[in-house]
This record gives structure tokens, sequence and C-alpha cells, in this order.
């Protein structure tokens, strides 16, 4: 009998366009990595095409966006423009923070953006939240 | 029925002892403070009347009584004009003064149509990319009369400055008359919130364009404050307050010795250097350090940079309020918190205040929200008799005893960026960043795992239905103006410009910076012709032999056009 090793979940944390706060990002990476992933960061300034390439680049299973500023729905749309220009579209994206309204959230549940959870939540929850949802998708 | 049988409810916390014995900033603190704690304090010489040298009880003898704070509260999104209805319902509603941000553009110099703008534009802040937007900013409102704090912190200070006098001068004011602040301290923008910097910028020239802005406001506008020291920004990384006055002094010293270069009298714009640094909850701690930055201030400016000018010795404090100090769960807490630390700052006599909206930790402050963060200023001013002294808390054993030692702290903290060769090497050795992402984790982990309580977050949870109801409105405002809208008017005023006035504005900027000199009265020329913001910068930038845009992502529209 072969035992399955089962790789590592690969993760890009990314902080989109001009939001700058990257408190939430840093803690996200730290809290990722202490979870068993394999952690990318971005750094910030990145246009979505930056990010679904930096995405390819690393082949990561998944995409992390922290947004505690912005419009979530056209930032979160180009990034999955871009990624299934480039051929990644296998990659799964998660976000969360300020700017996930309740307004907002079902338009982005619906265009397949996991995680979503806003500000106050604690850092495991999140977490568990992401690990979830990409489990949820690799069975699917 | 058998009451001996009911399980009897226990008071848990009856006898309860506090969760920690330090300060926000893990300063041990003892039982107790007496005069033996303060035995190497002289008060002439280290404490001083209010008004007196060195400053430490208040830049004013009568404080409060001559004039309260001034109370402000950020305000700008969606427009220019959107902003110009808030302020204005802002001053109906008690403001004695006003604070405008920059959306998040023009906060890093560039332009709504920059391929990282997208989604970002008249969110955060308010679009000022032209002399148009100032003057829709402040119209029908008097300049004279009203203290303008602007938070632009980056080169976009200059631009905004420039757009700011073109609208007064238009409007037939004396320049010279005008009465505010602009923040103008690009070098924290590379280390603070903001990780990093832009990649294609230099601190040298971001320096010089901010000496630039001090040596014309010394000529011209000498009521104006040209530079804020924003430590606040920086304090919201979770550094400790030995780090957030010992950055602070450093980034000033910085700004201080480029001025001196150009010639400029320290007794002229000793006083001008503003600061603002949080309030944050741990009262006394934010007490002793407005006091504690005074004392500093003051004898820095005599003992280091040869001050003759009491007057130019003083330290005019501003505060924001720590925005993460406020929590997501139970809002109205916030409102609590708010005042604390409001109050905290009154008590530690500063210049003005400038609370958050108890809904920051969701959106920037609603009207509501906004309404209670200015009654909170006026309730504390007229209600609780903190503005009847100066300094009410002066010669208390604990805060005289916190004040020296943040002092103490600071200096040593002061010092160490210093003897790395000031705040610029310890941008470029990459230290300053290290020393603030370092803080970013680490205070987030000490809520996590409950080194340090935060009501209704790690204790005292509450689910969402039990928590004391207050307004939230995360976004309505988006019905009445959009990003896209302001896009478009940007567009729009572009094209109604007399294209070879810009060019010929800018070609006489580009010269004067090819030279090295003050570029802010040609910027002035340039905005009044109808430049824009990235135009104005991306024309300076390309003649100190830098690329156009801070991100070398767009091209000068008029390269080869000439």
């Amino acid at each position: 009998m072969t035992t399955h090793v089962e790789r590592k979940t690969r993760i890009l944390v990314a902080k989109p366009g001009l939001d700058i706060h990257d408190r939430g990002a840093l803690l996200l990476c730290k809290a990722f990595r202490d979870a068993g992933m394999e952690v990318i960061y971005s750094g910030l300034w990145q246009t979505p095409e930056k990010i679904a390439a930096a995405a390819i680049e690393e082949d990561v299973d998944a995409v992390a966006i922290s947004l505690l500023d912005g419009q979530p729905v056209p930032i979160f749309r180009s990034i999955l423009e871009e990624l299934k220009k480039k051929g990644g579209e296998d990659i799964r994206v998660v976000g969360g923070g300020t700017a996930i309204t309740d307004r907002l959230r079902p338009q982005l549940e619906e265009m397949g953006i996991g995680g979503l959870k806003g500000p106050g939540t604690p850092i495991s929850v999140v977490v568990e939240s992401v690990t979830s949802f990409l489990k949820a998708k690799r069975k699917s | 029925m058998d009451n001996s049988e009911a399980e009897e409810v226990k008071v848990l916390r009856w006898r309860e002892k506090p969760a920690r014995l330090e300060t926000f900033s893990d300063i041990p603190v003892k039982d107790n403070y007496g005069p033996d704690d303060l035995k190497d304090i002289d008060y002439d010489r280290d404490i001083g009347d209010p008004g007196e040298f060195p400053f430490t009880r208040g830049i004013h003898a009568n404080m409060y009584r001559g004039k309260i704070w001034t109370r402000r509260l950020f305000c700008g999104v969606g427009s220019p004009s959107y902003t110009n209805a808030r302020l204005k319902y802002q001053i109906d509603h008690g403001a004695s003064g006003i604070i405008i941000p920059p959306d998040m553009a023009c906060n890093v110099d560039i332009e709504p149509d920059h391929p990282l703008a997208a989604g970002f534009v008249a969110l955060q802040g308010a679009p000022v990319y032209c002399s148009r937007d100032t003057d829709q900013v402040f119209e029908g409102i008097d300049l004279c009369s009203t203290s303008i704090a602007f938070q632009w912190c980056d080169s976009s200070a200059l631009f905004t400055l420039a757009c700011f006098v073109a609208t007064a001068q238009k409007r037939g004011y004396d320049i010279s008359q005008l009465r505010g602040s602009i923040i103008n301290d690009p070098l924290h923008q590379h280390f603070g919130w903001c990780t990093g910097g832009q990649p294609y910028s230099s601190p040298h020239l971001k320096l010089k364009l901010n000496t630039d802005i001090i040596e014309y406001c010394a000529q011209h506008m000498p009521y104006w404050h040209p530079v804020v020291i924003n430590s606040y920004d920086v304090s919201q990384s979770g550094i400790d307050v030995f780090q957030e006055v010992g950055f602070a002094f450093a980034l000033a010293k910085e700004y201080l010795r480029s001025a001196l270069k150009r010639g400029i009298d320290i007794n002229k714009i000793g006083s001008r250097v503003m600061h603002v640094y949080t309030s944050n909850m741990d009262f006394f701690e934010t007490i002793a350090k407005f006091r504690a930055v005074r004392g500093m201030w003051a004898k820095m400016m005599k003992e280091e940079f040869g001050a003759t000018d009491p007057k130019a010795c003083r330290a005019f404090l501003t505060t924001h309020t720590d925005g993460y100090s406020l929590t997501y769960q139970q809002p109205a807490n916030n409102i609590v918190r708010i005042s604390l630390e409001t109050l905290a700052a009154a008590l530690g006599g500063v210049q003005s205040t400038d609370p958050c909206g108890y809904d920051e930790p969701y959106c920037i402050p609603s009207h509501k929200a906004a309404l209670m963060s200015l009654n909170i200023q006026n309730l504390i001013a007229y209600e609780t008799g903190v503005t009847n002294t100066a300094d009410p808390l002066g010669g208390s054993y604990y805060v005289e005893w916190l004040t020296r030692k943040i002092e103490e702290g600071a200096n040593e903290y002061l010092k160490k960026i210093e003897d790395m060769g000031g705040i610029i090497a310890a941008i470029e050795n990459g230290w300053a960043v290290e020393e603030v992402n370092k803080a970013k984790v680490a205070r987030d982990m000490e809520v996590e795992e409950r080194k340090r309580l935060v009501l209704g977050v790690n204790e005292l949870t509450l689910p969402e239905d039990e928590w004391v109801p207050v307004d939230i409105d995360r976004d309505s405002w988006l019905d009445d103006i959009s990003g896209e809208q302001y896009v478009e008017s940007l567009r729009e005023f572009k094209q109604t410009r007399d294209l070879s006035l810009v060019m010929k504005s800018l070609d006489d900027l580009y010269e004067v910076a090819r030279k090295g000199d003050n570029v802010l009265p040609a910027t002035i020329e340039t905005v009044k012709a109808g430049a824009t913001l990235a135009e104005v910068l991306g024309t300076i930038r390309q003649a100190n032999n830098l690329p156009y845009d801070p991100y070398d992502m767009v091209q000068n529209p008029f390269d080869g056009k000439a």
C-alpha cells in the first residue's frame, strides 16, 4: 500500500491597487503559515494582472485578497478575468476585510469568491473558513 | 419547589484583579507613586509653568481659557462638491475647524486613470486633482475664519497647497492671513502604515519638496503650519510610545536640518512644525505623552537647533483618536472609547482634536457617526470642566513620573535612529519598515492570545442580537455618488483646458525643478493654467531623473508633444 502524501496548500496573499492598509494581510500570512500552508505575499501596489501572473507563476491553489477599502466587486471581477485569461481558472479566490459589506457579499459569493469574512472576525475563524472553502472546492 | 437544589449564581468577577499591570507600551507600573519618584525632577528646569519653557504643562499660560482647542472631524468623500456639503454640515453642527483627507490616489501622488487606482477613487477622502477641485471643496466657506487641516502626506501636499493658494487668490484672499496646516510628511509614508513607499521614488526628492513648502510658507504664509509630523499613521501599526515619539522626532529633525540648510530661521519655523499623535485607550500614557513631547521639543529647539525665541520652542500638538482601539463588535462601545481618548487629549493640552467615528471598523464616518464625534468634542469642552485650568493633572506623582519615563525612552529610541544616520538611512537600510512590521503582527497576536483584554472581542463577548443598537450606515452614500462620476468630471475638465498654456507652464516648472530652485511658485502657476496632479509631480520627477510615474506604469502624456 502506498501512502498518499497530500501536497501542502499554497496560497498567495495579495493587496490590490491602492489599499495600503497591510496589517490584516501580514497577519493572514502568519495565520495561514501557522495552519500549515505555504504562503507567498505579494506586497503592496498589485494590479489584478500582476496578482494573476504571480498566482500562476507560483503555482498556488488559492489567492487571498485582504481589502480594507476600495470597491470589491470590480476588483475581484478583474482578478478573476485575469486568472481566466492566463489559464488559471482553477485557482480559487478568497477575500475578506472591511470593504466586504453585507450589501456586497451575495454578489461576491455568486462570483465564486470564498471566505468573505468581515472585520472583527477572529483570525482562527478566517483560516477555518478559507480551508473549508478550499476543501469543498477540491472535492467538487 | 425545593430551592436548595437550584444552582446558585456565582459572581466570578468579585475581587477581580486587573489582567495587566503595564501601560499600553509595556511600561511596568508600581502600586503607587510619591515624592521619591520625582526627586530627580526640577520643576523650573524640567516642567515649568504653563506657557513657560520647556512648556511641558502647555504652550499657553491660560490654555483653554483663552481658546478652546479646535474641534474637527475627518471629512472628504465622493467628490469635491459632496465634500463641500459635508463640511458645511459639520460647521453647522459644532465643528470649530475642518480637516480634509485625500482619496487614496491623491495620497500616493497618482491620478484616477492610473492602473492602480481602479476601484479606489473618491472613496476614502476628497479627490483633489486640479484647482477646480479646491474651488469646489471650499465653495461658500470663509477661508480666514476657518482653520483648515489638509491631510496630504506625500508630495501631493505640494500640489494641493498650490491648488488651495490658487483658489484663495482667485477669491481675493491675502494668503498671508490663511490659517491651517498640511501634513507634508512624505518620509513617514516609506515605513508607516504604507510599507515600503512607492517603488520609483526618492526620499531625497521628497525631502527637497518638503523643504520647498516650509520655505514658501515661512515667506508668504506665516500663520500656516507647513509640516505636521505624522506619527499617528506610524503608530497605527501597533508600535509603542517610545517608537511613536522617537520616529516623530527623527522625522522632524530631518525636515528641520534640510530647512536650516536652506537658510530658514529656526525662530520662524520652530513652532510652525506641528505634530499629530494618537490618543489611545491608555488614558495616562496618552496624557503623559503629550506632556513629554512638549518638553522634548522645547529642549531640542533650544539646545540643538539654537532657537533663541522661546515662542519657537513650543510644540503645537494635534491628535486623532486611536482607530485601532475601536471594535467591530458592539460598536456602541466605541463611543465610550472615543470619548475617553478625546478627554485624554484635552487633559494632555493639545491644540486640536479629531476623533474617529464610532463606525470606523465598518466604514468612513456616516452622518450620524460624524455628528456623534462632534458632540463628543463639544460635550467634553462644555460640560466636564476640563477647560477651566491649564494642565489639571500637572503635579500628579504618577503623571509626572510617566512623562519623564516617556521622554527618556523616546530619546533613547531617537538616538538609535540618529546613530544609524537619521531617518532616511533607517528607511534605506530597511530597519524602519522592519520595526513597524514587527509591531503590526505582534499587537494583534496579543489580542488573539488574550494578553490584552478588549471588551466584546476577547472578553465579555455577546451575540450580535444582544449588542446595544447603534446606527451603522456602511454604504448608502454610494447611492448618491460614485467614484466613476468623479473620474468622468476630471476627464471633462482636462478637455476644456487650453493645452498650450498647460504645457508652457509645465515647461517652466521643469526648468525651475532642473535648477533645484523652490518649485512651489511655479507649481501655483501650473495649477492656475489647469495642470493636474500627476502632470505636475511627474514633471518635477522627470526633472530629477526619475520616471514620470512613481510606479513606472504611466507615461507623461505630453512627452514628445512640444
